[in-house]
């Protein structure tokens, strides 16, 4: 059997894996409190949990949980769900619980590929270093900047911020949602310029432009955010 | 202690049971123990493949439950003596036996095998889980279509969170001429999208067709040219270097003349 509580260094942190191979959520509770029993390092750290599969955690979950970490005054600062099973509705809140009592970093930066069926989500903006590639889903309460080509679903401004903006070397994506207005790439063959473009809001449009020939017109646009 | 493959590609219908019997028959052929199984349970076909159906008597899930050992399940290949099957069971379905069942029944198996083979079910539910929780390296077989290339993805990163690392890949069913005519995803787009390592490339070719249905592996046949990917990936998972294959060979006489003039072929 694997390990079922992983701690996995990331350059934005430290990242605490629940196997979700473990049906048994209380038992993975109990070998964290073993393993933190004889842990100091950790104390003080505020860390990312990775649920994995399973599903978002329920509320009862996630308190049992912080108060183990509270123990050795560790804090949460997001949960990280990897495949969805394509079971939710895209967009769907309860991919990531946000809690409020909760400090969150604004970026949360990850280094790696989203494949077809897997989610990130965050609170705050989204940096990813890597591809979001088709039936992979992207949703951030702040902006998504994507150093790759984003292929997938990305919603930016989730809760509601319609000067949220979607970032990407190679934009290309399946659909585009900012705030609650939804877009989608026009079916055009041909190729797509492979250069850095930005998504944002004009009116109740979502507009895609170069980013290099707007950036400096849009800082007055994002000023005052 | 051998090594366990799953086959796998989340979509069916891409070639799966063919990669597997082809591959398992190509590694005998090079002198290898091979062991192939067959988890797609209820709706088996790798010992039709194999041409080996009238031979079964006991199957995976009697292993997995203990009703008959290991060996008495195991049917031997008619050509090659150091290639077994164990055969799936048709009257029974996916939750006949589950991952740590599996799991258990690879590592017996692969004490006794070099490489031990798993033909994965279509699909990311229980059958899937089944197929992949015994196996040490995947091969995930796609075909260049949209929605092929898609579930591979996804397979992929299901493989990811399986702890199942460096997937290997094959394209299937390639049409060097739709490529060229740009009507068909060619591999570097195919690749680019993946991003995994490559294990080999393999024709659309009809005597696969023929060689199924009569339960005999295409890499049997000389004179196949999927055959003879197979072959050379067979090779390749051996740890030989063997460069891919040129698909280009049935150029025409007149292609032949243009390319020799250094006019572009069409």
């Amino acid at each position: 059997m694997d390990e079922l509580i992983t701690f996995k260094g990331y350059r934005d942190g430290v990242t605490l894996i629940l196997n979700d191979r473990e049906p048994d959520f209380q038992k993975l509770l109990n070998h964290l409190k073993s393993k933190l029993s004889h842990l100091n390092f950790f104390k003080g750290a505020v860390v990312n949990i990775d649920i994995g599969q399973r599903e978002a955690l329920s509320p009862a979950e996630l308190d049992s949980l912080e108060e183990i970490l509270s123990t050795k005054n560790i804090k949460i600062k997001d949960i990280i769900l990897n495949g969805s099973n394509g079971r939710k509705p895209s967009g769907s809140k309860n991919l990531l619980i946000p809690s409020h009592e909760k400090v969150h970093s604004d970026a949360l930066m990850v280094r790696r590929t989203l494949r077809s069926g897997q989610t990130l989500s965050h609170s705050g903006s989204i940096v990813l270093i890597g591809d979001v590639n088709p039936g992979a889903e992207v949703t951030a309460e702040g902006n998504v900047i994507v150093w790759g080509t984003l292929g997938g679903l990305v919603h930016a401004g989730s809760a509601g911020n319609k000067k949220a903006y979607i970032i990407a070397l190679n934009l290309n994506p399946t659909q585009l949602r900012i705030a609650q207005y939804i877009g989608y790439a026009p079916k055009e063959a041909g190729e797509l310029p492979r250069k850095p473009e930005i998504a944002y809001l004009q009116g109740n449009r979502i507009v895609i432009e170069d980013y290099n020939k707007v950036k400096n017109m849009l800082v007055d646009f994002f000023e005052g955010t | 202690m051998g090594e366990v493959f799953v086959i796998t590609s989340g979509k069916g219908g891409v070639g799966k049971t063919t990669t597997t019997a082809n591959i398992g028959t190509a590694l005998a052929m090079l002198g290898y123990r091979v062991v192939l199984v067959d988890a797609d349970i209820g709706l088996r076909n790798l010992d039709v493949v194999m041409g080996l159906e009238n031979r079964i008597v006991y199957d995976l899930v009697d292993v997995a439950h203990g009703r008959c050992r290991l060996r008495q399940a195991l049917i031997r290949d008619r050509r090659f003596e150091t290639l077994y099957l164990l055969p799936a069971a048709q009257t029974k379905d996916k939750n006949a036996i589950n991952p740590e069942q599996m799991k258990a029944l690879c590592e017996e198996i692969k004490k006794e095998c070099d490489y031990l083979l798993v033909d994965c079910p279509a699909g990311i539910e229980q059958g899937f889980r089944n197929a992949v929780a015994g196996a040490d390296r995947a091969i995930v077989v796609t075909t260049p279509e949209v929605a092929a290339v898609r579930d591979a993805d996804r397979i992929i990163g299901l493989l990811e969170a399986s702890e199942i690392r460096n997937p290997l890949l094959i394209i299937n069913r390639i049409r060097p001429k739709m490529v060229r005519t740009g009507d068909m995803l060619d591999v570097d787009d195919v690749i680019e999208h993946l991003a995994i390592e490559l294990l080999g490339i393999v024709p659309d070719d009809e005597s696969i067709i023929v060689s199924t249905n009569k339960g005999e592996p295409a890499v049997l046949n000389p004179h196949s040219k999927a055959g003879e990917a197979y072959r050379n990936i067979s090779r390749r998972i051996t740890g030989e270097d063997v460069p891919l294959m040129n698909l280009e060979n049935g150029e025409g006489f007149m292609d032949r003349v243009r390319r020799l003039l250094g006019l572009r072929t069409s």
